[in-house]
């Protein structure tokens, strides 16, 4: 057993795609074109029609994460009289937007921020603070939550009254961005975008299944790599050709039973946002010890609905509204658990991310109704995705040891 | 009517208690509620009383059950709720309502659900993009909803009679706190700040038809007392945020005599801060009344800037000086309070932020301190301003 030793070539044109990305992105404000910041669960495919190129905060968040600048820039935040408590994605991109300070050159200076509270109600306060810094305007997207039941999961199928509170905002959305931009809408562009939208979830989700293989040809730290195009560039014709290709090589790997972890022994189920300052750390302590986390909840959020075809506005509003976290913990204790069956998992790693409630709230009882209904033990891992402040490898690592000691 | 002082502090130092003798003496039943988003009206059309959750003091806490559900980061206010839950301290209330208001909250509503399959859950969702055209008819749809809900509960499924008339007896209220609230500044030095505290309280778990009557007789005590007037009270401040339920911090102001001249508290005006609107029919109006309610840090109002509403507030009141008191780990608040205090700074005001874990002691220790030393700073600042 040992450290995953081969590489994924994917990872070579994932380098391009971004750097295209950002590059771009730079350049096209400069070009006059329209720039938004865009929270990772928003309905993207309605800004393309209008050109307007969007940039994630969150997705230059993982990486100031993972590069450690992150506490530099939080810091500089807390001194204004942010809480160190608050969502430290959001306290490093305010940092950013503040200081200019990134890794990676930095996200260009944005026309208007987009907003969507499906994944939380941090992103509007967040937002709020962007929009009063660079005084631009604020649109955003209330997706109401959908509890569970009392004794049952949320329905599947959204509300209606909530598909047409949703839609009606999307339409407003399409007016801001009309006047904003100066550009009519268009339907058929925006049904284009969708396609490819939708291309793109269906090849992500299929390399995403790759992962049923024994052994796996990818981890789930690879997928915390490779799912950055579809967050950032879905619904544009490369990222369907770079998911082609992941695709490919994941399949080719999976045909020679090439895994990613040498001698693979015990498969796990992952949890929440991964903790972007000590990927290697993780990837390396599981793949020495035999252990493939072969599928996580992250990363399968944008696996996991297709956007129907028909009028694209409503599906739209159904599709964002429903999507994982925007959903009861009996429905996400059924993806944990449902992951665990599809992937043949022999258990769980929950991240209890400290400064992401939504996420992390009800992690306990979700692990313990997973549990119930696999059979499969679990270990909460106590943690921040950005923050290092209250990381201990010890406590973490000895931890981690035992729970894979009590598989035997 | 006399204002009845020791009633009311004992109700607010106990709403629970309170609720649950009431319960047995009417069997009325109860809903507990979390939030001031909470449709009061539609609860009292379907026969219901509502209480907030939890108890004021904390001392819900006691035990540490709810640590097996909740992560240490959550709110005081989501611990304590989850664990009057499971001591039993609600055994009596017939349903809970979980109004959607923050990440906190929405998730609790389901921990809840689990942890204490005793109680039944209600859920309603309040629009947070609350300028969207499309907001209105999605509340009316909600509140249509709950109805129902309440009515599964209660045996009472209110219809438009019900609805009309528990308007009714909302606007008596509202007319009565606001009268209260407009007295305040009157009121400095001649009543504490904890009696304002306990009406607003009481008001939250009393029915309409016998809160107003009690916020009427505190304005005219502070009439009658208005006239023996002996001097002026010097330090006056504003108290905002989420909910305060902590006596304690009423106490600590009247001790130190600054006199809370108004506040935008959830237990407090943001209980009565709208007009209850006329025309339409009447799930139109409470849903209008809930759109057109103050922003509060859970909101989205377009075009609004955070803290203008507070600053116009201040001024109102005439203070210098804003206390923001928030419960560690409340992101909403956390998130408002720089905006907030660069705002009012920058038009000469003062802005204390008290961060409080819960349950500690207000009136005593650090919190004492904190504020002591401020308010003398305040003061001396005062002088050079005039
Ligand atoms: S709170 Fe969680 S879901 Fe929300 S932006 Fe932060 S990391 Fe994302
Ligand atoms: S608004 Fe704040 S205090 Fe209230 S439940 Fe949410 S997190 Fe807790």
């Amino acid at each position: 057993m040992g450290k995953p030793v081969d590489r994924i070539r994917a990872f070579d044109l994932l380098k391009g795609v971004m750097k295209r990305h950002y590059t771009w992105a730079k350049v096209y404000g400069k070009l006059g074109g329209k720039v938004a910041w865009v929270t990772s669960g928003a309905p993207v495919e309605l800004l393309l029609p209008f050109g307007i190129y969007p940039v994630y905060p969150e997705s230059h968040g993982a990486i100031c994460a993972a590069r450690r600048m992150s506490p530099e820039l939080m810091e500089v935040v807390e001194k204004r009289g942010y809480s160190q408590d608050l969502c430290a994605y959001a306290l490093s991109d305010i940092g950013h937007a503040i200081t200019g300070k990134s890794p990676v050159g930095g996200l260009p200076r944005p026309d208007l921020l987009f907003c969507c509270t499906n994944i939380c109600g941090t992103v509007l306060k967040w937002y709020q603070a962007l929009a009063e810094h660079f005084r631009v305007p604020l649109v955003m997207v209330d997706t109401p939550f959908i509890p569970d039941e009392t004794t049952c999961a949320a329905p599947v199928a959204v509300p209606p009254h909530s598909v047409t509170f949703v839609k009606k905002q999307l339409g407003e959305a399409v007016e801001s961005f009309e006047r904003i931009t100066r550009k009519s809408y268009s339907e058929r562009k925006l049904r284009k975008v969708l396609d490819r939208s939708r291309e793109a979830m269906n090849l992500w989700k299929a390399v995403l299944e790759t992962g049923k293989h024994h052994p796996a040809p990818m981890t789930c730290f690879d997928a915390f790599i490779l799912l950055n195009p579809i967050v950032t560039v879905r619904g544009t014709s490369g990222c369907v050709r770079f998911y082609r290709k992941v695709l490919d090589e994941m399949n080719r790997r999976a045909a020679v039973k090439k895994g990613r972890v040498p001698d693979e022994r015990l498969r796990l189920v992952w949890d929440n946002i991964p903790v972007w300052y000590k990927m290697k750390d993780l990837s390396t302590f599981f793949s020495e010890r035999g252990v493939c986390l072969v599928a996580d909840t992250y990363t399968n959020a944008w696996a996991d609905n297709e956007i129907r075809e028909g009028e694209p506005l409503d599906a739209m509003a159904e599709i964002y509204t429903g999507i994982f976290l925007n959903r009861g913990l009996r429905s996400r204790a059924d993806v944990l658990a449902r992951l665990v069956r599809k992937y043949e998992a022999d258990g769980m790693i929950l991240h209890s991310n400290r400064s992401c409630k939504p996420y992390s709230f009800g992690q306990y009882d979700a692990l313990r109704l997973a549990h119930e209904s696999t059979g499969k033990p679990g270990f909460i891992l106590e943690a921040d995705h950005v923050s290092p402040r209250h990381w201990d490898d010890k406590r973490v690592f000895n931890g981690l040891q035992t729970f894979l000691e009590s598989f035997g | 009517m006399v204002f009845d002082r020791d009633r009311v502090k004992g109700i607010a130092a106990d709403p629970i208690a309170h609720a649950r003798v009431a319960r047995e003496q009417t069997g009325r039943p109860v809903i507990a509620t979390l939030s001031s988003w909470a449709p009061h009206e539609v609860i009292e059309a379907a026969g219901g009383t509502e209480v907030r959750l939890p108890a004021p003091d904390g001392g819900a806490m006691q035990g540490n059950r709810a640590r097996a559900h909740l992560q240490a980061a959550s709110c005081f206010l989501c611990q304590g709720a989850l664990e009057a839950g499971l001591d039993g301290s609600l055994d009596f209330v017939d349903a809970v309502l979980f109004v959607q208001t923050c990440d906190a909250q929405q998730n609790l509503s389901d921990i809840f659900k689990i942890a204490v399959p005793s109680i039944p859950v209600l859920d309603m969702y309040m629009p947070v993009n609350r300028t969207s055209r499309g907001a209105a008819a999605y509340l009316e749809k909600e509140i249509e909803r709950v109805c129902r809900d309440l009515g599964a509960i209660t045996g009472k499924t209110p219809g438009p009679d019900e609805l009309g008339s528990a308007l009714d007896a909302r606007r008596e209220q509202v007319d009565a706190l606001s009268a209260l609230y407009g007295s305040r500044i009157e009121a400095d030095g001649l009543v504490p700040a904890m009696d304002f505290y306990s009406v607003c309280v009481a008001s939250s778990c009393l029915p309409p038809s016998q809160a107003a009557p009690i916020a009427r007789s505190l304005v005219e005590d502070i009439r009658s007392k208005a006239a023996v007037r002996e001097c002026p009270v010097e330090r006056s401040c504003m108290l905002v945020g989420s909910t305060l339920p902590y006596p304690g911090l009423y106490e600590l102001f009247d001790r130190i005599g600054v006199a809370v001249r108004d506040d935008d508290l959830s237990l407090g005006r943001r209980l009565f801060d709208h007009p209850v609107p006329a025309g339409g029919s009447p799930v139109e109006r409470i849903a209008r009344g809930m759109l057109d309610r103050s922003s509060g840090a859970t909101k989205f109002d377009d075009g609004l800037v955070r803290g203008s509403g507070l600053l116009r507030a201040a001024r109102r009141a005439g203070v210098k000086h804003v206390v923001m008191p928030v419960l560690k780990f409340c992101d909403p608040w956390a998130w408002d309070f720089p905006a907030v205090r660069d705002r009012l700074e920058a038009a000469g005001m003062g802005m204390l932020l008290l961060e409080l874990a819960g349950g500690e002691d207000l009136a005593a220790g650090t919190i004492r301190n904190r504020v002591e030393a401020y308010f003398e700073m305040g003061s001396v600042g005062d002088l050079f301003d005039g």
